[in-house]
């Protein structure tokens, strides 16, 4: 039982895990995706993205209110049948293994661009993945510790980044509103890349060691994720001001370089020190999701060959498919709307058959 | 149990030596004599034919001998373009050149007017170069401001860094002309670049005044006295002397530091603005007052006529900026596109010249020092 016990994860686990998979590398270039739409108010457009994560929250806190030691794979092969269960499990596979190669690639570009130029892109896709197997191996249990360790790092970021108050100036995110509503809206749009992966919680409810704190945990993962996103586009826009916040790829790390402390030239070395950290993280985890998915297909996935398999696809299709910025991009846009389209629709699928059904533990006959 | 944590203890240690491995094969390591690092970049361009120009860069580096000393040496690369320079400036070359610790960067006069968008495109570009580099504009060529002796410091860039760095303490001059500062004022709205002129007189560099950008290109250079004024319209918490004087041996000097606050207000089509400047400061020598130590209509009468007299100054100034540079370098229309909106095409260099605006300056005296000898 003790053994039992100790696999579990604490509500601050469950936060932390969430919180990890939300914020990868790209949130640095978060400001970028709404300002295009938004100008001076996509900080507005950041927070009303939060909308998204928040429905999935809520999801999760209904279906697991009804089905605590369930988890959705489970669930939709008990309603869809075997056959349309597993299809739509593959799917729901597929939706976060898009993120996947996006994930790497943009954490080569920026560990190229910022820190090793001097390495070939298969060198650091290598030692990328042999991370993440390896803590992605040791189990859900390690990769919540870490994700936990993480949120110290966002933490840093988030109080370090104040210091930039003194270098930008209120009128570069005024008007307030001057953008109109539809444009905030139209911006809040582009921020689902960053709150997309949240549906993970659908594997991880069955793992709280208690299942009443879940609510509270989540719901904090995504007030802390809607918080972090809404600071780093105001204050990237603060500092830089509309005009430039396009002439740059990473937006954020370009707004850390106005901060001048002695011995580090400026902040952005430490800046992409914590945050490279943050993207071998979302690695971990999306290699645990993935190889925990497709356990269900076949119990002899999650052995150590599968692992180093999966790695080798991983950068097989990265290396091929997404050589560079624009390549990745226009394919990211393709995927993240088949993913967070079909994500959407099975958990309200799933959801609407549990209430009409009034299936589950404490519902209503 | 502890078996098995010694294999994990193992299968660490061994990942994060195959870690290193791979990454460093095919990668020379060089000792710090075998490269050089750049310490001053400098921008200058010339006439080849009424159509065409050459860029002309000099570079100025770090040279380390196995000794331990240091040297500096200037190399110049030339091409037709950027990229073509740099490609040719390695053919005079014996080593492996380093960026990423350059100190300043000068831009000469003809190339600051032909524009300075591919320097700042270059700039931004760059993954190795510092975004932490203080800019300037020279008078004549750059390579004699990075070539010149000067007594006690290693290289011409050392010196220069601290001449722009240290420019804030008095002057009205401001911190604001690092590379960073240059990609976010010359590209927004209602913004425009202003940076330290130098010029070498008598062997040693000075800073003589300001040149004034629209958008990316040099507009005009205004000397120190009018850059003094245009600094404390501009800037907000910069510090600088102000003095009146009725003849050679009668005058008083205070030192203040200065608060601006914008109004911007639309009326139809016209926009006017109101310029207030708080100044607090001490009196550092007073040969025209006799009784201010005691007298508080004595310094009253001070405070009204510094004011007044900055007040004028100041007046004068933005009306020959107004009709002769014709440019907005107190960035007053990014105040009117933070209050009316932004992105409406609007030209605010065109719409700043032909509105009123108005200055108000109040001046006190905090300290008067030690006494009133």
């Amino acid at each position: 039982m003790v053994q039992v016990s100790k696999k579990l994860l604490t509500p601050i686990e469950i936060t932390a895990l969430l919180i990890g998979i939300m914020a990868d590398i790209n949130s640095a270039s978060a400001p970028n995706s709404v300002v295009n739409i938004a100008k001076q108010d996509g900080w507005i457009s950041a927070a009303l993205g939060a909308i998204y994560p928040l429905y999935v929250a809520f999801i999760a806190i209904y279906i697991a209110g009804r089905f605590p030691k369930d988890n959705i794979l489970i669930l939709s092969k008990k309603y869809f049948g075997n056959v349309i269960g597993t299809m739509a499990n593959f799917l729901f596979f597929l939706s976060f293994f898009s993120y996947f190669p996006s994930v790497s690639s943009t954490t080569l570009d920026v560990s190229r661009t910022y820190i090793v130029g001097f390495l070939t892109p298969l060198k650091i896709y290598i030692v990328m993945m042999l991370l993440g197997s390896y803590s992605a191996y040791k189990g859900v249990k390690v990769l919540a510790r870490v994700c936990v360790l993480n949120i110290f790092a966002f933490v840093a970021i988030i109080a370090l980044s104040f210091i930039i108050l003194m270098y930008g100036s209120l009128m570069n995110i005024m008007p307030i509103f001057g953008s109109g509503f539809m444009s905030i809206a139209k911006g809040a749009v582009g921020t689902t890349y960053d709150y997309a992966a949240m549906e993970i919680i659908f594997l991880l409810y069955p793992l709280i060691n208690d299942s009443k704190k879940l609510k509270s945990s989540v719901l904090k993962a995504v007030a802390f994720i809607c918080f972090m996103y809404t600071w780093i586009v105001f204050i990237t826009i603060y500092c830089l001001g509309i005009d430039i916040i396009p002439k740059t790829i990473w937006s954020f790390f370009s707004a850390t370089e106005s901060i001048k402390i002695e011995a580090l030239h400026n902040l952005r070395f430490l800046y992409i020190f914590l945050w490279i950290l943050t993207a071998f993280k979302t690695i971990a985890l999306l290699y645990y999701v993935c190889i925990s998915i497709l356990h269900e297909f076949h119990k002899s996935i999650g052995n150590k060959i599968s692992y180093g398999v999966l790695g080798i696809i991983v950068i097989f299709i990265t290396m091929t498919f997404f050589p560079d910025r624009l390549s990745r991009e226009s394919i990211v846009s393709v995927t993240t709307k088949f993913s967070v389209g079909f994500n959407l629709l099975y958990i309200t699928v799933i959801a609407a058959i549990i209430f009409v059904k009034k299936d589950g533990k404490g519902a209503i006959k | 149990m502890n078996n098995k944590h010694n294999k994990k203890v193992y299968l660490v240690t061994i990942i994060i030596i195959i870690i290193y491995a791979i990454s460093m094969i095919g990668i020379d390591v060089v000792p710090i004599e075998e490269v050089d690092v750049i310490n001053g970049v400098s921008y200058d361009i010339q006439k080849i034919s009424p159509t065409s120009i050459k860029y002309v860069f000099p570079f100025s580096f770090s040279v380390f001998y196995l000794n331990g000393k240091r040297g500096n040496r200037i190399n110049v690369g030339e091409g037709l373009t950027v990229g073509d320079s740099i490609q040719n400036r390695q053919r005079v070359m014996n080593k492996k050149f380093v960026q990423g610790l350059e100190k300043v960067f000068i831009i000469s006069e003809k190339y600051a007017s032909n524009g300075i968008r591919n320097v700042l495109d270059e700039r931004a570009r760059s993954n190795e170069a510092s975004d932490m580099a203080f800019g300037m504009v020279c008078k004549g060529n750059s390579e004699d401001f990075l070539g010149l002796k000067i007594k006690g410091y290693p290289s011409s860039s050392d010196y220069l860094q601290g001449l722009i760095d240290k420019a804030q303490q008095d002057n009205f001059f401001s911190q604001n002309y690092k590379i960073i500062d240059i990609f976010v004022r010359a590209a927004s709205e209602g913004r425009n670049v202003v940076l330290p002129y130098v010029e070498i007189r008598e062997n040693a560099i000075e800073i003589t005044g300001l040149a004034l950008f629209k958008k990316d290109k040099m507009v005009c250079k205004v000397d120190i006295e009018e850059a003094r004024l245009l600094n404390m319209l501009r800037e907000n918490d910069v510090v600088g002397t102000l003095s009146l004087e009725k003849n050679a041996k009668q005058y008083i000097d205070i030192q203040v530091s200065s608060k601006r606050k914008v109004k911007c207000e639309k009326k139809g089509d016209k926009y006017s603005f109101t310029i207030n400047l708080d100044m607090i400061g001490d009196i550092i020598t007073n040969e025209l007052y006799k009784d201010i130590k005691d007298n508080p209509q004595e310094k009253k009468k001070f405070e009204n006529e510094i004011s007044k007299k900055t007040e004028e100054q100041c007046k004068s100034f933005i009306n020959k900026m107004k009709n002769e540079y014709k440019v907005d370098s107190l960035e007053l229309g990014k105040k009117a596109a933070s209050k009316y909106g932004r992105r409406k095409g609007i030209d605010w260099n065109e719409v700043i010249c032909n509105s009123d605006i108005e200055v108000k300056v109040k001046v006190k005296v905090s300290r008067q020092g030690k006494g009133d000898y």
